[in-house]
């Protein structure tokens, strides 16, 4: 069970201010109805009592003269009066000495008891007022009266009275209720109003909403002060808005600002990064180059020597084979050494290419027939499939032909070194483009990218940096010079060759090679060794021979002796120019003058060329050198040569010359 | 004989209370003989009383301290009674007692007793000297009023009434109070 208290908390207000009314006015109602009741029985008691004395001191007095005379028969009489006051139902006289002298009651009712003499004026007892009053005769007291009142009647009118009371507090309840709810509304209505408002505000959170307020009341000053209070909740939301909006700008804002600083750290990272590799890259690039350099230097020396001892070794082998026809014996054996001397001048072409850097011939060239023929000459007797990839529009390289076939043969002869039980390697070619962005220290421009690919034992990591290093080499016999020349090749064409690896899963070495306008494409030559045959048709003529070294300057004489040329000999352009006008002012000039490019200490042959051929514009002068692939060897006609002539050379070489002019 | 013999047994019966009321002066006379002392007693209480029903006129009074006095002809015993009085008053002055005889004048007395054993001519001349001055005349035998007294005792039912006469009451210039004139039976006496 709830307590009433607690019920009553839980009333809405306009019942609780109903009931506070109602409870009030009918307590009050009830209250003055209990104080006009009691109020009226006193006073009407007092009333009768003062009646009742009244009466009994009138009786007195008039009765003085019968109490005096003791005259019974009159006191009777006048006690006999009494019979007009119905309230009155006994009374007595009685003498001084308290003896009865006369007695009165209503209807000669006997029922009463006889009236003793008291010693009080006034007692009450239920529904009865006993008076006694002193009878005076000139302030002396004979006697005493008492009149018997009673108050039946008064009590019937009390009923009526709190009968009466009941209705009017009916009555009055019911009005006061009908008033109340009317008068409730002007204070439970506003509070009513606000309370709604109050809720609908929680409810919806909208602050927009205001209480009614048109009076000036306490209720009046709640609703404006409601609205006051909502109006600055308002203005607070309002204002909360702003800030958050403000904020919400700020923040995207300052996020922006970070997005932007970190986009500019990443990127400033990457380029950093880029930077760094392509620092590392150039770092390693020019560490390899002045490597090279150096090696090259040593190497160039050196094999131009060996070149020079190796010129005269082949041209006596084939003096020797030219003399030795009929023993089949000894042309084996000069065969032999002659393939040896082959070998060995391959060696120094490629010590010689490399020290030198090998200035390319270049001419503009499909590398698509470069590749094909670069996979016939070093696949060839192989347990290793290729496959050859390249996309249509592979446009053309400014290259040497030769020089690149030599990089890509490399290239696949490791391929399939590295896969001895045999497998396939594929050799891929795509465009590529350089621009600024590119990490490749090379120039911006369009490239070649070839690709090739094997699977075979790849390299070890500590090794993958030094594979382009000269005599750097894992192979039992190999002369570490085949990475380092397809290096040097590359580099001198503006290209550049990376390599990665992963042991056991093979090798991967990208090439890049400049592309050229695909609009000059020009035909290759076909590279073609078109060795002399052994018939040679004998020629007379003289022959000037230019060369610092003494060895190469008798094995030429010797050769072009069998060939029916009568040599002479110069050791420097100075000479040789020398010679070659003495011999025209005597009338015995030099058909052909075989000049050298490299005179150490003296003019070298492109000098004395330009000198011959400003004096005797017809002279025919062939170019001849180590290098083979010299620029001047590859370019001999710009200079003014007529052939050319790479050392070391044989006999075959020298009619296959002469057949030439 | 029988009659006396009952009215007198009636007498002492009603006076008893009388006596009783009357105590303090009844206490001598009662010693002598007790009948006659009880019938004088109640009438000389009676006479004492009517002085507080009736009212003078103030003329009648020399002075506030002038007695009022009450003169009995020859009833020696109600004299007797009513000596036993005189240390009383009624309305505020003293209550004195006179025998009527020579030197007294009717007139100087404010109530005038006549006994029965007055002469009966004698009483004549007494009333008569009396005119009209503002005395109350009390009597005991039954041609009192007609001869002009005013109050007359009257045994009756073994009590003691008594009829009083307007007409001379009204000579007199005295009021007799309407109480009094409830308990006394009215006769109209001779002018």
């Amino acid at each position: 069970m709830i307590p009433v208290s607690d019920r009553i908390h839980n009333l809405p207000f306009k019942h609780k201010l109903m009931i506070s009314f109602m409870v009030t006015s009918i307590v009050s109602l009830v209250l003055a109805c209990l104080i006009f009741i009691i109020n009226d029985y006193l006073a009407k008691r007092y009333d009768l009592l003062n009646e009742a004395t009244a009466l009994a001191d009138t009786l007195a007095n008039n009765s003085t003269a019968a109490v005096t005379f003791d005259d019974t028969h009159a006191a009777n009489e006048i006690l006999l009066a009494l019979r007009a006051h119905p309230n009155i139902d006994m009374a007595a006289l009685f003498r001084k000495d308290g003896t009865k002298l006369a007695r009165y009651s209503r209807n000669g009712a006997s029922g009463y008891p006889e009236p003793v003499i008291s010693p009080t004026e006034t007692t009450f007892d239920h529904n009865t007022i006993h008076v006694f009053r002193p009878i005076y005769l000139e302030k002396e007291q004979i006697g005493r009266i008492y009149l018997r009142y009673d108050l039946t009647a008064m009590g019937v009118r009390q009923f009526r009275f709190i009968w009466l009371a009941l209705f009017v507090l009916i009555v009055v309840s019911c009005v006061s209720y009908a008033i109340a709810s009317r008068l409730m509304q002007y204070i439970s209505k506003p509070v009513q109003n606000l309370v709604e408002v109050a809720r609908a505000v929680s409810l919806k959170r909208d602050y927009g909403i205001r209480a009614e307020s048109y009076r000036s009341d306490e209720i009046g000053t709640l609703s404006e002060s409601f609205n006051a209070m909502l109006a600055q909740i308002q203005e607070r939301d309002i204002q909360l808005v702003m800030y958050h909006e403000q904020l919400e700008m700020q923040v995207s804002k300052r996020t922006h600002e970070l997005e932007t600083a970190n986009a500019q750290l990443t990127f400033e990272i990457a380029e950093r990064t880029k930077a760094e590799r392509a620092r590392n890259l150039m770092e390693y690039e020019l560490l390899n180059s002045r490597k090279l350099e150096s090696i090259g230097v040593l190497a160039g020396g050196i094999a131009h020597d060996f070149n020079n001892i190796l010129t005269a070794v082949v041209g006596f082998i084939s003096l020797a084979r030219y003399k030795t026809k009929d023993n089949e014996q000894i042309q084996a054996f000069l065969k032999n050494a002659e393939n040896g001397c082959f070998r060995a001048k391959n060696l120094t072409q490629q010590l010689l290419t490399f020290a030198r850097g090998g200035k390319p011939v270049r001419k503009i060239t499909s590398l698509t027939t470069i590749l094909r023929e670069a996979i016939d000459i070093s696949m060839v007797g192989s347990n290793v499939s290729c496959d050859l990839a390249l996309s249509k529009n592979l446009p053309p390289a400014n290259i040497d032909a030769g020089q690149i076939i030599q990089v890509f043969s490399n290239l696949l002869i490791n391929a399939c070194q590295a896969m001895p039980n045999g497998g396939f390697v594929t050799v891929s070619g795509e465009t590529f483009r350089v621009d600024d962005e590119s990490v490749l220290p090379m120039p911006p421009g369009e490239y070649i990218r070839v690709v090739v690919k094997d699977f075979g034992c790849g390299i070890a990591e500590e090794h993958l940096h030094r594979i382009f290093d000269p005599y750097f080499s894992t192979k039992p016999m190999g002369n570490g010079l085949g990475l380092a020349t397809c290096y040097s090749i590359i580099k001198n064409h503006g290209g550049m060759i990376t390599v990665s690896s992963e042991q056991e899963k093979g090798s991967t070495f990208s090439v890049y090679l400049p592309a050229a306008d695909r609009s000059i494409t020009t035909k290759v030559p076909a590279v073609v060794h078109a060795l002399v045959g052994t018939a040679m048709q004998k020629e007379s003529g003289r022959v000037l021979v230019m060369d610092d070294e003494e060895i190469v300057r008798s094995v030429a004489g010797e050769l072009f002796a069998i060939l029916g040329y009568a040599a002479a000999f110069a050791c420097d352009g100075d000479e040789a120019i020398a010679m070659y006008r003495d011999a025209r002012d005597r009338g015995v000039p030099f058909d052909i003058t075989i000049l050298d490019v490299t005179i150490p200490g003296g003019m070298g042959g492109v000098e004395t060329v330009e000198k011959l051929l400003s004096y005797d514009s017809k002279a025919c002068v062939i170019v001849s050198s180590g290098y083979a692939n010299d620029l001047v060897m590859s370019h001999y006609r710009s200079h003014g040569f007529k052939g050319v002539l790479p050392k070391p050379y044989s006999l075959d070489d020298i009619t296959a010359l002469l057949r030439s002019l | 004989m029988e009659i006396l013999k009952k009215i007198t047994g009636f007498l002492l019966e009603g006076f008893l209370t009388a006596a009783l009321l009357l105590a303090p002066m009844s206490a001598s006379a009662a010693l002598d003989s007790p009948t006659r002392a009880v019938e004088h007693d109640v009438k000389a209480a009676f006479i004492y009383n009517f002085t507080k029903f009736i009212t003078w006129p103030p003329a009648s009074f020399e002075n506030n301290s002038t007695p009022f006095r009450a003169c009995i002809v020859e009833d020696m015993p109600l004299i007797e009674a009513l000596e036993s009085l005189t240390q009383k008053s009624t309305k505020g002055r003293q209550f004195q007692v006179i025998r009527f005889g020579s030197g007294v004048e009717a007139g100087m007395c404010h109530l005038l007793f006549i006994g029965e054993s007055t002469e009966r001519s004698l009483a004549k001349k007494i009333i008569a000297s009396v005119g009209n001055s503002p005395v109350l005349t009390v009597g005991d035998y039954p041609a009192f009023a007609t001869q002009g007294g005013i109050v007359r005792f009257i045994p009756f039912d073994g009590r003691l009434t008594f009829e009083i006469n307007l007409e001379a009451s009204r000579r007199s210039g005295l009021e007799i109070s309407s109480k009094l004139l409830n308990l006394a039976k009215i006769v109209r006496g001779q002018p």
